[in-house]
């Protein structure tokens, strides 16, 4: 019993370090092809994410304005 | 007569893969040479914000122009810091106002999976926007203090550069190499003695002497600082990367002392005293009153050599044997590690509640290693004594009858 559990340890553990191995060249080979930084942040995406932000925040001028007209 | 040819066929391939194995090592290095000189020239063209064109400074310095302005719209410096695996390079984009526009990662030689959570604890973010006319500093990001600390330090390297030309000043020394070491490294210096120690001796407590390294170890060199050797460190000591510094040292000072104890005395006292992911699996056997079992068959032996030799290669040829380290250890001791490895680190700790160390009996590296080293110590042994032996059988009678009348002389004088 001892031993086809060790044997299928043994299996699955393989499987996972083949697979770790693989993606890890996969992502190596990409970063070489690419001939691109590994990692790479610039203001001005970083400024697009701030305009996001702004654009979903709620407008509290507008309402109060669209309020005013209501009550007028 | 069979059994004695088939042993002896068994060496010939044994001393064929050893060889075979360090050339192709020698190899994966030199490619991953020419690798590097081919993909440098265009990575920098992608660090420019506005500008159009580069024009190299001096070292570590570079101008981006627009095409209508004569005038220099942006800066690009580039520095290193010293990471887990060796030297990081930064590269910063800064603005003339000395405002960090861009910041990219040009190479590393941290394990990937502590380098991405640096990237994704938003470390990078925060140093747009800085200027450079002070010291750059944001707050590490803990359980990746190393890369954290090597990519602060490579970007402040890389802002002096345009500080220099931008202010006429600058604020980095060049980090010395000696600052790494920490008093863990002294610690596994005196652990290591202890475990030398407690190998040899007859005391009737030897067996609770052992357990006690193994929990400190487990501790200390485990939970604490996650400071095991690993197949990585045995990349970075075979490809040189030591040479420019580490960030910590503790897990190359385990390795040359295992090495060198099991080259002198063919005995590996790290597996069996210090070993932090043993000691957890030790730990979960005592739990499940698990027993030993392994298997024979020559493929057991070899698979875990071949997987080892390969991620060495790899490691060699991308520059970066951190990233190709494939051992539980990162998941077990720090939770930083990719989603196969958590699996492999989940199958362990499950195994071992009924097998007694089934990493340790099947694909650790460290088995690998030491068969490696015992095999070629054994080989130059036999080496020399062959070479002594034909020199005997050369050398006239008269002179071996006079050697072995002095070395009788000398015993009786004894």
């Amino acid at each position: 019993m001892r031993k086809r559990i060790m044997a299928l340890f043994y299996m699955l553990v393989s499987v996972l370090i083949f697979l770790q191995l693989g993606t890890r060249l996969k992502q190596m080979h990409y970063v070489q092809a690419s001939a691109k930084p590994l990692y790479l942040v610039s203001q001005t995406s970083a400024s697009a994410a701030t305009t996001q932000q702004e654009e979903q925040a709620i407008d509290y001028s507008k309402w109060s304005h669209q309020y005013d007209d209501q009550q007028q | 007569m069979k059994k004695k040819q088939r042993k002896q066929s068994k060496q010939r391939f044994e001393k064929l893969a050893s060889v075979g194995s360090i050339l192709l090592l020698i190899l994966a290095w030199y490619l991953g040479g020419l690798r590097i000189a081919d993909s440098q020239n265009g990575l920098l063209n992608d660090l420019l914000a506005d500008g159009n064109s580069l024009q190299a400074i001096s070292a570590g310095l570079y101008q981006g122009h627009s095409k209508s302005d004569t005038q220099a719209s942006e800066w690009i410096g580039i520095g290193s810091g010293i990471g887990y695996g060796g030297p990081m390079e930064v590269a910063l984009t800064v603005s003339h106002q000395g405002e960090i526009k861009r910041v990219a990662v040009l190479s590393s030689k941290d394990t990937s999976s502590y380098l991405e959570k640096v990237v994704q604890g938003k470390l990078l973010d925060k140093l747009l926007g800085q200027n450079i006319k002070t010291s750059i500093y944001v707050d590490a990001i803990s359980g990746a203090t190393l890369s954290s600390n090597a990519l602060l330090q490579a970007t402040n390297a890389a802002a002096d550069p345009v500080r220099k030309q931008l202010f006429g000043f600058t604020l980095t020394e060049p980090a010395s190499v000696i600052l790494n070491f920490r008093w863990l490294d002294i610690v596994a210096l005196l652990m290591f003695a202890l475990a030398v120690w407690v190998s040899k001796t007859r005391h009737p407590k030897k067996s609770a002497f052992n357990w006690a390294l193994l929990l400190t170890s487990m501790g200390l060199f485990g939970f604490y600082s996650a400071s095991l050797f690993s197949s990585s460190t045995m990349g970075i000591f075979a490809s040189g990367a030591w040479i420019s510094g580490l960030g910590n040292y503790t897990p190359l000072i385990l390795l040359l002392l295992s090495a060198g104890y099991i080259i002198a005395y063919n005995k590996n006292i790290y597996c069996q005293s210090l070993c932090p992911f043993g000691a957890a699996q030790e730990c979960l056997a005592k739990i499940g009153n698990a027993k030993a079992t392994t298997f024979k068959h020559d493929f057991f032996i070899w698979f875990p050599r071949v997987i080892l030799l390969a991620a060495l290669c790899f490691g060699g040829y991308f520059r970066n044997p951190a990233s190709f380290s494939y051992e539980p250890f990162g998941i077990m001791f720090g939770m930083v590690g990719s989603l196969y490895l958590f699996v492999l680190t989940v199958l362990v700790v499950i195994t071992s509640l009924l097998i007694r160390r089934p990493w340790c009996r099947s694909l650790c590296p460290i088995n690998a290693m030491t068969d490696f080293l015992k095999f070629n110590k054994n080989w130059a042994k036999q080496i020399s004594k062959q070479r002594q032996k034909s020199r005997s059988e050369r050398a006239p009678e008269g002179t071996i009858i006079a050697t072995q009348a002095s070395a009788t002389n000398r015993s009786e004088a004894l």
